[in-house]
């Protein structure tokens, strides 16, 4: 059986220089649950930070809802998308 | 039926810049103009252009560019995130591999057991193709950028592989 990987879901936010609304973190899952959030981002002493040069890979619901910048309302578990 | 364009920026490939060294938000600031003035001076060394098929389903391409003219991915974008997912969704997961993985950790710290640090470039590889996840540059702004991926042309740096239970 398999278990294709879907992307469910994405975290976006308004940048200052622009008025459109990119793209920050994208949240795939398949179909028996396992997921897996690429983000903007690195870990710093103080946990998750958003960092536009670097990625991160978030095999953690909780550590994927926790993560947050300061000018999105959602996290890098970000909202569904169809 | 139209050929799709993967990414296959990964062949030979050598960082010239490093965001290790990026203390607080001038200095990233500072980066950034840096990249935009920059140009092609900037980003990625990238290796000579060529053009190859994938078993015909899509169009093998590497070219020499910066990281400037990898297209970010808006919210709105939903012809891009359709396509990403019909890759995916189009045959099983076997893993989930960094090009180019973390370096260096900031001031020595570790990530967490289930958080993995990358440099660039998270592939989602399915059986028959798969996706690339990077972050981008559009002018100043910043982003994710997303495209679909042919393994068969891929030369991995460092591979790292992390299996998705």
């Amino acid at each position: 059986m398999t278990k294709p990987l879907m992307l469910r879901g994405m975290g976006s936010h308004v940048p200052f220089e622009t008025d459109r609304a990119t793209v920050w973190s994208l949240r795939f899952e398949k179909s028996d649950g396992a997921k897996v959030v690429i983000a903007l981002g690195e870990w710093t002493e103080t946990g998750l930070q958003y960092l536009p040069y670097g990625l991160v890979a978030i095999f953690d619901e909780a550590a994927a809802r926790g993560f947050t910048i300061p000018d999105n309302l959602g996290s890098a578990r970000g909202y569904d998308w169809r | 039926m139209p050929a799709t364009t993967c990414d296959t920026r990964y062949g030979r490939q050598t960082k010239q810049t490093s965001s290790n060294d990026l203390i607080g938000g001038t200095s990233l600031l500072l980066e950034k103009a840096r990249r935009y003035l920059a140009g092609n001076a900037v980003g990625w060394t990238l290796s000579n252009r060529t053009t190859q098929t994938c078993g015909g389903r899509c169009t093998l391409e590497s070219w020499r560019d910066p990281l400037d003219a990898l297209p970010i991915l808006y919210a709105e974008d939903h012809g891009q995130l359709r396509r990403i997912a019909g890759a995916l969704r189009s045959s099983e997961l076997t893993h989930v591999k960094y090009a180019v993985p973390r370096e260096g950790s900031w001031q020595g710290s570790r990530p967490q057991e289930n958080v993995d640090e990358i440099d660039d470039g998270v592939q989602l590889l399915t059986k028959i193709d798969g996706v690339v996840v990077r972050w981008a540059m559009a002018g100043a702004n910043e982003g994710l950028y997303a495209g679909l991926l042919c393994q068969t042309n891929v030369t991995l740096i460092q591979p790292l592989s992390h299996s998705l239970t």
